[in-house]
């Protein structure tokens, strides 16, 4: 079985992240500066994370009303390892582990604010795997 | 005088046949070709509905198939009673462009019946014309159950084989936006070059039935995003060559979202206004080149004729009517409301 259970963990680890970010004093202003939709679409669990990088952000799972400017999509996995700062997207990218689709100027804006965001992430699911680990 | 039928502009959509007088003057590099047959072509809308300005008064059309009736004392590949077709932007084949294959470009290129702009040369909706350098315009058609077809090879079939053919390599994903003739023309030329997923995109049924019929896998936009289907057929890679056959910014937007990263987008359909706002970031990022112009006939005619007549290209099963030149008032209405796929023109009748 993958790391995440179920989609509404997803939306508790990674979510929460991306809602953690809206309030982070360097990157949360960047975000909403975005002024974009993104969907990632994450297989196992199969689900859909929206994020609006609007003021104020939004984060949702499945049945968003928002059409996407950038689409992703990678196993559940891969984007927590990508998170806790140990998977190279150029790699997944190239083995076609990782997709995306929209504007690549648009991409190549949001990929640096993610860097920042791996303490938080980290922090988020310590206990999670402390759990695992007991 | 002799005289004959031909098809007048008038003013905007409105056309008249008239008899006007038959073309008597052949010069040393020219031919008088009776024209068998001749079809209305998107293009000829252009001067039509005068989106692009043609004087009134100029004999339309420029898609034909005939029959030489005189050459010029220089012409050397072509004698009376020979069945042709012929360029329909007449390019002098021997300037330092036309040398190196860009014929479309040719600084002396004219055109059958787009006025004075593009050379003052009087079209073929008519029962003759004159065709200038023949030896390097006109080519012979040797297989005469063909001629339906070999009836597209001097406009929009080779048109739409080089908007693939240009920058294609074997395999390639070929996305095609507009499924009209030209758009017809570049998905069944993919097809025949081998190309992997083709996939053509418009909003008309009937008109994507018609690009399945071809071989294509058709995508209708106005119920699914182009992007998203395109890229679901490549792997999320989108396509290797796009082809925009419209000339709308609405389709040129549809055609970068749908290149992949390296594609080559080529832009048959003509664009008239000044300036586009372009997505640079994402055309510089991608590396995508972007190709428009008039069709490099010279170049390529005689590779889609060679298809053609091997029954590879098969154009004619596009042609929607048949009708009479002295009906061509009643057929450019109905070609302007987009009623027919292709008309062909009978002049005798
Ligand atoms: N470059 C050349 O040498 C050359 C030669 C011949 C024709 N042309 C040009 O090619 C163009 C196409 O000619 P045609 O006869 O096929 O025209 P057409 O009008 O019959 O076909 C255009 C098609 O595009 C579709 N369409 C319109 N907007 C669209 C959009 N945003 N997305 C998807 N589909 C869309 C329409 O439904 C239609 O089916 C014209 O501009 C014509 O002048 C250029
Ligand atoms: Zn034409
Ligand atoms: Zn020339």
């Amino acid at each position: 079985m993958g790391y995440f259970a179920n989609s509404a963990e997803v939306d508790k680890y990674i979510g929460g992240m991306f809602r953690a970010a809206a309030d982070h004093p360097e990157v949360g202003p960047q975000m909403k500066a975005a002024n974009l939709v993104m969907n990632v679409v994450y297989q196992e669990p199969d689900c859909v994370l929206t994020v609006v990088f609007k003021e104020p952000m939004t984060v949702t799972m499945e049945g968003a009303e928002y059409k996407p400017d950038i689409t992703l999509t990678m196993r559940a996995d891969t984007a927590d390892q990508y998170w806790r700062g140990k998977y190279n997207l150029a790699v997944g990218l190239a083995k076609g582990q990782v997709k995306a689709k929209g504007p690549v100027s648009k991409i190549l804006k949001l990929v640096p604010l993610t860097k920042p965001l791996f303490p938080v992430y980290n922090e988020l699911v310590k206990e999670k795997d402390a759990q695992a680990a007991s | 005088m002799a005289t004959m039928k031909a098809v007048v502009l008038q003013g905007p959509n409105e056309v008249r046949v008239e008899e006007v007088p038959k073309p008597s003057e052949v010069g040393p590099t020219d031919a008088l070709v009776r024209i068998d047959r001749a079809a209305l072509c998107g293009t000829d809308l252009h001067a039509y509905d005068q989106s692009m300005p043609v004087d009134p008064g100029t004999i339309m059309g420029h898609e034909f198939i005939g029959t030489i009736v005189e050459v010029g004392s220089a012409v050397q590949q072509f004698e009376p009673g020979d069945k042709v077709t012929g360029a329909c932007i007449v390019s002098c084949g021997t300037c330092a462009l036309c040398r190196r294959g860009k014929s479309g470009n040719c600084p002396g290129m004219r055109v059958y019946g787009l006025g004075v702009a593009f050379g003052d040369l009087p079209g073929v909706h008519a029962e003759y014309a004159v065709t200038p350098f023949a030896d390097v315009t006109l080519r012979k058609i040797n297989n005469e159950k063909k001629a339906e077809d070999v009836l597209f090879v001097g406009d929009i079939l080779t048109t739409g084989y080089e908007a693939v053919r240009r920058s294609y390599q074997p395999g390639d994903a070929v996305a095609i936006v507009g499924a009209g003739p030209v758009g017809l023309c570049a998905t069944m030329s993919a097809v025949a070059l081998g190309a992997g997923t083709v996939a053509v995109i418009d909003r008309v049924p009937e008109r994507l039935a018609e690009a399945e019929r071809f071989g294509a896998i058709a995508i209708n936009a106005a119920e699914t995003d182009p992007q998203d289907a395109v890229f679901d057929l490549t792997g999320w890679r989108g396509a290797d060559v796009v082809v925009d056959a419209v000339g709308h910014p609405s389709a040129l937007e549809t055609a970068i979202r749908v290149a992949s990263a390296g594609a080559s987008i080529n832009i048959p359909g003509v664009y008239i206004q000044e300036s586009l706002e372009l997505p640079i970031g994402e055309l510089w990022f991608k590396g995508i080149s972007v190709k428009g112009g008039g069709c490099n006939l010279l170049r390529y005619m005689d590779e889609v004729m060679a298809l053609v007549e091997a029954g590879r290209l098969n154009p004619s099963s596009m042609i929607s009517h048949r009708m009479g030149l002295s009906e061509a008032e009643k057929a450019y209405e109905m070609f302007a409301k987009r009623e027919a796929m292709k008309i062909v023109f009978d002049p005798t009748k």
